[in-house]
C-alpha cells in the first residue's frame, strides 16, 4: 500500500512537471505580449528594457530552464499586471474566496443531489421522481449566468432578501452558493438515480432481502455504496471546475476570487500568473484523482488498486 | 484484502485530516477578512444615519494595478494616484489646470520658453509628517527617467522635452544629470530642450509627482505594493486595500487644503459586471455607477442618468501599408467611398445606445482653444469629412474604375468585446450594404493582440481611437507624422509633414500660428480621407442627485477630480 | 413427467460441437440487439415523447429560417428592439407593445421622459400607470409603466417579427431557429467525438489495466490538469475563430470525463462471472471488451452522453460570456441568451424564446436518453 502511495506521488510529480513544460511552451504561442497595452507609448527600447526585466528577452528553451528552476525553489515570480507583486501571494489572497465558495456548493450540491437521486430511484415514478428529474433538467439546462443574474435581481433587488454582491460574510455566500451548487446536484441526481435502479434489480439486493435485512440496511449498506462508485468518478474533475469554473458567478457576485482573475491573466498576457494559477488546478486537481482511486478501493470491495490484468 | 481495506482507510483518514487542516486555514482567514470589511461597511452605515458622514461609494471595474505614480499607466492607477498624491499642479472638474503643491500664479517661465521655476508652498507634507520639498521631486523625476525604473510614461513624456532625458535613458548620462533642480527646498527649476507649449499638463500628471526619498528607498522592491509600504501628500489618504475586493480613502488630515475637500472619504469596491453595478445602484448601495450598451437602453429615461463629454475620438483606420490590399487603400478614392459611406449616427445609435457626437474630424471639440480668442479648435473647420452616401457611392465607383475591380473584400479589425462585436458587425451590415461589391470579413480579436497587429501594420481595415495625455492638439496631430511611432496607417504627406515639424519646432512660442497650423495640418489629412473618423465618446452614468463635481470628465489624466467632489445632502 | 424422462431413447440425444461461436448460439428467435432495443423504446411513452420535441425542433431548426423573407445577418436600423407581433395571434400577447419603466420627478414628467427617451410619438402611447409613488427609498421619484405601439411609432405597421428583433433590428425568428441549428450541431458534434474517443480509451484502459492503465491515466490527468481555458483560447488562436475551434477546444479535453467513467465501470464489470465465462470460451480481448463490456456500460454512456450535448451547448454560451464564442454575425442559442440576457429587464421576449427551446431541447434529450438506456441495457431484460 505504501509502496502503491510512493509510486503515485512520483506519477504526481512527473504529471505536474509535464503540465508545467506545456503550460509554459502554450502560453508562448499566447498572441499578444504583456506590454502590448502600452506599445504606442512605449519606444522600442523601452520595450527592450521591460522585456529584459522580466527575462523575456531570451531565447524560449532558456526561459524555460530559468522558470523551472524557479519553480523547483518555490518561486512563481511577479505579476506583470500587478506590479512587481508577488504571484504565490496575490493567488492565495483569491484562493480562500473561491475555495471556500466551491466547496460549500460541492458538499451541499453533492449530498442533495445523492438523496433526490436515491429517493427518486427508490420512489421511482411518483412524484418525488418527477421532481428530480425536473431539478436535474433545469440545473443542466439554464446557463448559470442567467441563473445567477436572475437569483441575483429577484431575491436581492426586487425582494431585498439577501445582498446583491461582494463577499462580507455568510449571508454574502448564499445566492452564489446556490447558482453554483445546482449544477453539481443535477449531475449527481442523475447519476445516483440511474445507479440505483441498476443497483436495485441485481442479485446481490435480491439475496439481501431474502435473507431478512431491514429496508435501510440494504439501502445503506448495499445498494448506496455500489451505486456511488460511477458518482464519485464525476465528483473529482467537477470539484475542480467548480473551483475553477467559479469565475461567471465571482464576476457577478464581485467576488474576489482566482476565476476571473485568471481569464484576465490570459487576455493581458500576465504570464507568471497563468503559469502559477494553472500549476495550482493542476494540483488540485491530481490530489483530487488521487483521493478519489483511493475511495473506489474503499466503497468497492471488487475494486482492489493494486491489482488489474495479470 | 482487509488488511489492504484498513490501510486505505487510515490513508483516507489522513488525507482528510490534511485537507480539513488546510481549509480550516482558508476558513479563519475567511472569518479575519470577512469581520474586517463587515467592520468597515458597519461604520459606513453609522456614518449613513448619522448624515454627517460624506463619503462616496463608487464602484472601480479593475483592481489598481499599481499606486507606483512612476508606473501609473491605466485610468485606475492613474485616478487613485491623483486622489492619495499631488504633484506641481493638478486637475479642476472639466480638466482646468489650477495649483498644487506649487502656486501657479508664482511660476516663472523664461523668455525662451525653455526654462521653468515653481515655487512651492511650504505647508505641504507628507502623511508621516515630513515636509513635501523641491528635493521630492527631483528625485522622483530622475527616478521616472532612469531606465531601470522602467516606467512608461517617464520616457514618453520626458525624452525630447526636458534636458538630458533622451540622453539618460539611452544610459549615456547619470539620471543626476537630469535638468531638474532644486534651488533651494521650495523652489524647482525645470530646463526643457525645447519650448514645450503644454508643459503645465505634464506636471499635473502622475508620473511628475513627488516622492519621499528616504521613504522610497527604504521600501526598496517592495515600494507601492502594499498599505503598509505607502506615503502620501495627497487630499485623501488609503486606509484599506485589499485588491481584489476593494478600497477605502479618508481625507488627509496633514493636507495642506483639506478644508476645501468636501468628502470625508471614498469608499471603491470592485465590481466587473455592470449588471451588478446597476443593480447595486438601484439598491442604493452606491452612489455612481458607469452604464455600458444595453444599460444605456435601459436607464437613459432616468433622472439619474447623465452623459459626460469625453476627449478620445475614434476611427476607422485605413493601411496604406497593407501588404494585400495597400494598393486599394492608398486610392483616395477608395478611402473616401468608406470614411464617408456610413450612417454615424446609426453607428452610435446601435452600438452605444447614447448621445456620442458623430465626429467629421480627428481632434476632439471642446478640448482645446485658440489662445487668443478661446474658440474652440472646431470652430474653424467644423465637419470635414461626413455622411455622404452619393459622395461615397461615386467615389466608389471611380475607385472601381481607377483601380479596375467589380469585387473586393476587405478584413475588419476590432476588439473580441461585445461592443468590439457590435462595431464590426455594423461596419459589415452597413458598408456592404451602400457599397456595392465590397465584402467585409470579420476579426475579432483580444485587445493586447489587436494592437500587436495594427502594430505589426498587419491589418487591412480597422477600428481604433485615441485619447490625449496633455492638453494639446499636438497629441492627435503628431499620430500621422510620416514615420511618427504611433503611425500604423502608412499616411504621408510633405505638406502634412512640414505643418507638424514647424508646430514641434519653430512655432512652439508663437501659439496662435501653432493653433492654425494644426488646424491646417488635420485639414490636409482629412481632405484625403486619411482615415474615417466615427465618433467622439461620451460615457453615460447614473449619478445620485447628491454628488457634485462629477459633472464633467477631465480630458486627460484622471477621470474625475475627487479633491473637488462634494456631497450634498 | 418424470417419469417420461426416463423412457427417451439415446437417438434423440446428439453430441454437441464444442467451439466459441455455438457457445453463444441464440435459441430465440434473432433479434437484432438495436431492433430489440427500438422495440422497447417504442413502449416507452416518456421516450417516445422526448423523440418527437427534438424531431420537431430539428424540423424547425431546418426550415424555420425559411419561414420568412429576414436573414440572420439582415440590419434594419428602423426596426431595431421590436416586441414580437404575429398575425391572428395578437389575443396571445403577440401583440407588439412594449412596456416600460420610467422614473421622474412628477408623473408627467416621467411619461415625457419616457416618450423622449424612446423617442415615441405621444399618439402611439396606448397606458401609463404609477407603479411606485416616491418614497425615501427610490429617492423620491415617481415610476410610471406606460405601455406604447412600437410597430406604429416606428412606422412598421404591416410588418411582422414574430419573436421581435435584436438591437440591431434583426429578425430573431431566423436568428433563433438558425442558432437551434449552430447550438445542434455544436454539442451532437462534441459528443459524438468525445464518446467515440473516451469510450476507447476508457474501455481499454480499464480492461487492460495494470501498466497501460496507469500510463493511460496519466496522460488523462495531464490532459485535465491543463485548465480547459488556457487551450480553448489557444485553439480559437490556432484554428480561425468560429465553430470548427470551438468544436475542437472542447472534445480536446472533453473526452477525458468519459473515458473516466467508462474505465471505472469496466473496472467494476472485468472480474465478473460472464467475462471469465467468456473467456474461458475462448473469446478474444476485443470480443470481450465490445461485445460483452460495453455493452453493459451503455446506459453510463448514453446518460454521460445526454450530458455531453447541454454542457457543450453551455460551454459555448460561457465562452461567448467571456468574449470567446462564436463570431458575429453568426449566432448560436447560448450567444443569443447572452446577448439577451443583459437587457432581460426590458426586453424580456428577446431571452424567452432561446431559453424556452433550448430547455425544451434538455427536456427531450434527457426522457430519450432515459428511454435509450432501459432499451439497451441488457441487464433491464426481464
Amino acid at each position: 500500500m505504501s509502496k502503491y502511495l510512493l509510486q503515485r506521488i512520483g506519477y504526481m510529480v512527473i504529471t505536474l512537471f509535464i503540465i508545467a513544460t506545456a503550460t509554459f511552451f502554450l502560453m508562448k504561442l499566447l498572441p499578444g505580449s504583456p506590454f502590448n497595452q502600452l506599445a504606442s507609448k512605449l519606444s522600442d527600447e523601452q520595450m527592450a528594457i521591460l522585456l529584459s526585466r522580466y527575462g523575456l528577452d531570451q531565447p524560449v528553451p532558456i526561459q524555460y530552464f530559468n522558470y523551472i528552476v524557479g519553480l523547483i525553489q518555490g518561486d512563481l515570480g511577479v505579476s506583470f499586471q500587478f506590479n512587481n507583486q508577488d504571484v504565490t501571494k496575490l493567488i492565495m489572497n483569491r484562493l480562500a474566496p473561491s475555495a471556500y465558495l466551491g466547496g460549500q456548493a460541492m458538499i451541499i450540491g453533492t449530498i442533495l443531489g445523492i438523496v433526490l437521486g436515491m429517493v427518486a430511484a427508490i420512489r421511482n415514478n411518483t412524484w418525488i421522481d418527477y421532481t428530480s428529474n425536473v431539478v436535474a433538467v433545469i440545473g443542466i439546462s439554464i446557463p448559470s449566468f442567467v441563473f445567477a443574474g436572475l437569483l441575483q435581481y429577484y431575491i436581492a433587488v426586487k425582494w431585498d432578501l439577501l445582498p446583491v454582491a461582494f463577499w462580507e460574510g455568510f449571508e454574502y455566500t448564499i445566492l452564489p452558493t446556490i447558482s453554483l451548487m445546482i449544477f453539481p446536484l443535477a449531475i449527481c441526481a442523475r447519476f445516483m438515480r440511474t445507479e440505483m435502479m441498476e443497483v436495485l434489480g441485481s442479485d446481490y439486493i435480491e439475496l439481501a432481502r431474502a435473507k431478512g435485512m431491514t429496508k435501510s440496511t440494504i439501502m445503506l449498506k448495499h445498494a448506496m455504496r455500489n451505486a456511488l462508485v460511477p458518482v464519485i468518478t464525476v465528483l473529482g474533475p467537477m470539484t475542480v471546475s467548480l473551483m475553477t469554473g467559479t469565475l461567471v458567478i465571482e464576476q457577478i457576485f464581485a467576488i474576489p476570487g482566482l476565476g476571473e482573475q485568471f481569464v484576465r491573466s490570459i487576455s493581458v498576457n500576465d504570464y507568471p500568473m497563468i503559469m502559477g494559477t494553472t500549476l495550482l488546478f493542476s494540483v488540485l486537481f491530481i490530489v483530487v484523482i488521487l483521493i478519489v482511486d483511493i475511495m473506489y478501493g474503499l466503497i468497492d470491495p471488487r475494486i482492489r488498486i493494486t491489482g488489474g490484468k495479470d | 484484502m482487509r488488511k489492504a481495506n484498513w490501510l486505505l482507510l487510515v490513508l483516507v483518514v489522513v488525507l482528510s485530516m490534511f485537507l480539513a487542516a488546510c481549509s480550516g486555514g482558508d476558513d479563519t482567514t475567511e472569518e479575519d477578512t470577512g469581520t474586517d470589511t463587515q467592520q468597515g461597511s458597519e461604520g459606513d452605515s453609522t456614518n449613513e444615519e448619522g448624515n454627517d458622514g460624506k463619503v462616496l461609494r463608487v464602484v472601480s471595474t479593475s483592481e489598481i494595478p499599481s499606486l507606483d505614480p512612476a508606473q501609473a499607466t491605466d485610468s485606475v492607477s492613474i485616478q487613485y494616484t491623483d486622489s492619495l498624491y499631488e504633484g506641481l499642479y493638478r486637475l479642476k472638474t472639466g480638466g482646468e489646470i489650477v495649483s498644487g503643491i506649487a502656486n501657479e500664479d508664482e511660476t516663472v517661465i523664461s523668455e525662451d520658453g525653455l526654462t521653468y521655476t515653481f515655487k512651492l508652498r511650504e505647508d505641504a507634507k507628507w502623511s508621516n509628517g515630513e515636509p513635501v520639498t523641491a528635493n521630492d521631486f527631483v528625485y522622483a523625476w530622475r527616478r521616472a527617467i532612469t531606465p531601470e525604473t522602467a516606467s512608461v510614461y517617464g520616457e514618453y513624456l520626458m525624452s525630447g522635452a526636458i534636458k538630458n532625458a533622451t540622453e539618460i535613458y539611452a544610459g549615456e548620462l547619470e539620471p543626476t544629470e537630469l535638468g531638474v533642480t532644486a534651488e533651494d527646498d521650495y523652489t524647482l527649476k525645470v530646463e526643457l530642450v525645447k519650448p514645450v507649449p503644454y508643459f503645465e499638463s505634464f506636471v499635473a500628471f502622475p508620473t511628475f509627482l513627488p516622492l519621499n526619498q528616504a521613504f522610497v528607498e527604504e521600501q526598496g522592491e517592495n515600494f507601492a505594493i502594499e498599505l503598509d509600504n505607502l506615503l502620501f501628500n495627497g487630499p485623501f489618504v488609503l486606509t484599506e486595500w485589499d485588491n481584489a475586493a476593494g478600497w477605502k480613502l479618508e481625507r488627509n488630515d496633514q493636507y495642506w487644503d483639506k478644508d476645501n475637500v468636501d468628502l470625508d472619504g471614498i469608499n471603491v469596491k470592485v465590481v466587473k459586471e455592470t449588471g451588478t453595478a446597476v443593480s447595486l445602484y438601484e439598491k442604493g448601495e452606491i452612489d455612481r455607477v458607469g452604464l455600458s450598451g444595453e444599460f444605456v437602453d435601459q436607464k437613459k429615461t432616468s433622472p439619474d442618468y447623465y452623459s459626460l463629454s469625453e476627449a478620445t475620438v475614434f476611427w476607422l483606420k485605413f493601411n496604406q501599408g497593407s501588404s494585400t490590399k495597400g494598393e486599394y487603400m492608398q486610392n483616395e478614392n477608395f478611402r473616401r467611398a468608406i470614411a464617408q459611406g456610413f450612417d454615424k449616427e446609426a453607428f452610435i445609435n446601435i452600438v452605444y445606445g447614447n448621445d456620442s457626437i458623430p465626429a467629421d474630424y480627428f481632434v476632439p471639440s471642446d478640448f482645446v482653444q485658440n489662445p487668443e480668442t478661446g474658440e474652440d479648435f472646431r470652430a474653424k473647420y467644423g465637419n470635414i469629412i461626413s455622411y455622404d452616401l452619393e459622395t461615397a457611392q461615386s467615389a466608389w465607383e471611380k475607385a472601381k474604375q481607377e483601380l479596375g475591380f467589380e469585387e473586393v473584400s476587405l478584413v475588419f479589425l476590432s476588439g473580441d468585446s461585445d461592443v468590439g462585436k457590435a462595431i464590426t458587425e455594423f461596419f459589415k451590415s452597413e458598408l456592404e450594404k451602400n457599397l456595392e461589391g465590397l465584402t467585409i470579413e470579420l476579426q475579432n480579436v483580444p485587445w493586447s493582440e489587436q494592437l500587436e497587429i495594427m502594430d505589426a501594420q498587419e491589418y487591412e481595415l480597422a477600428f481604433s481611437g485615441w485619447g490625449p495625455d496633455y492638453k494639446d492638439a499636438i497629441s492627435f496631430i503628431d499620430l500621422w507624422e510620416t514615420g511618427g511611432a504611433n503611425n500604423d496607417i502608412g499616411y504621408s504627406n510633405d505638406e502634412y509633414d512640414a505643418l507638424v515639424k514647424s508646430v514641434k519646432n519653430e512655432l512652439a512660442l508663437k501659439p496662435v500660428e501653432r493653433f492654425e497650423a494644426m488646424q491646417e495640418a488635420e485639414k490636409i489629412m482629412l481632405d484625403e480621407a486619411g482615415i474615417g473618423p466615427v465618433m467622439q465618446r461620451k460615457t453615460s452614468v447614473l449619478s445620485k442627485n447628491y454628488v457634485t463635481g462629477m459633472e464633467q470628465l477631465n480630458p486627460f489624466g484622471p477621470s474625475y477630480s475627487y479633491k473637488y467632489v462634494g456631497i450634498e445632502k | 413427467m418424470p417419469t417420461n424422462n426416463k423412457q427417451l431413447p439415446k437417438e434423440l440425444f446428439e453430441p454437441i460441437e464444442l467451439s466459441a461461436e455455438k457457445g453463444e448460439e441464440l435459441t430465440r428467435p434473432e433479434l437484432s440487439y438495436w431492433k430489440d432495443a427500438w422495440i422497447r423504446l417504442r413502449k416507452n411513452k416518456g421516450a417516445i415523447i422526448g423523440l418527437v420535441f427534438l424531431f420537431l425542433i430539428a424540423v424547425m431548426a431546418l426550415i424555420g429560417p425559411l419561414m420568412n423573407d429576414y436573414s440572420i445577418e439582415e440590419t434594419n436600423y428602423d426596426a431595431s428592439n421590436i416586441p414580437p407581433r404575429i398575425k391572428g395571434l395578437e389575443w396571445l400577447g403577440f401583440d407588439g407593445i412594449q412596456k416600460w419603466r420610467v422614473q421622474g420627478t412628477t408623473e408627467d414628467d416621467a411619461i415625457t421622459r419616457g416618450l423622449t427617451g424612446m423617442e415615441i410619438g405621444e399618439e402611439y402611447l396606448i397606458s401609463s400607470k404609477v407603479v411606485e409613488e416616491p418614497n425615501k427609498d427610490n429617492d423620491n421619484y415617481y415610476t410610471v409603466e406606460l405601455e406604447f405601439d412600437v410597430y406604429g411609432a416606428r412606422g412598421l405597421e404591416d410588418k411582422y417579427y414574430w419573436f421581435g428583433t435584436d438591437s440591431m433590428g434583426r429578425d430573431l425568428w431566423t436568428r433563433t431557429w438558425n442558432g437551434t441549428r449552430i447550438s445542434l450541431l455544436i454539442g451532437i458534434v462534441a459528443a459524438a467525438i468525445d464518446m467515440l474517443i473516451g469510450v476507447l480509451y476508457g474501455g481499454i484502459s480499464g480492461y487492460y489495466g495494470g501498466r497501460v492503465d496507469n500510463y493511460m491515466q496519466r496522460v488523462i490527468e495531464i490532459l485535465t490538469g491543463i485548465p480547459n481555458l488556457v487551450i480553448v483560447i489557444l485553439m480559437i488562436v490556432v484554428l480561425k475563430p468560429g465553430l470548427i475551434a470551438i468544436i475542437l477546444a472542447l472534445t480536446i479535453t472533453g473526452w477525458t470525463g468519459m473515458a473516466r467513467i467508462v474505465r471505472s465501470q469496466i473496472l467494476k464489470l472485468k472480474n465478473q462471472e460472464f467475462v471469465l465465462a467468456a473467456r474461458t470460451l475462448g473469446a478474444s480481448d476485443k470480443r470481450i471488451l465490445m461485445k460483452h463490456l460495453i455493452p453493459n456500460v451503455t446506459g453510463m454512456i448514453i446518460i454521460n452522453t445526454m450530458f455531453t450535448i447541454p454542457s457543450a451547448i453551455f460551454f459555448e454560451a460561457f465562452l461567448s460570456f467571456i468574449g470567446l464564442g462564436l463570431q458575429p454575425p453568426i449566432a448560436s442559442l447560448g450567444t443569443l441568451i447572452n446577448d439577451a440576457f443583459k437587457s432581460y429587464r426590458i426586453y424580456p421576449y428577446m431571452l424567452v424564446y432561446p431559453a424556452i427551446i433550448i430547455s425544451f431541447l434538455m427536456i427531450g434529450f434527457n426522457i430519450l436518453a432515459d428511454g435509450i438506456r432501459d432499451a439497451l441495457d441488457p441487464k433491464m431484460k426481464r
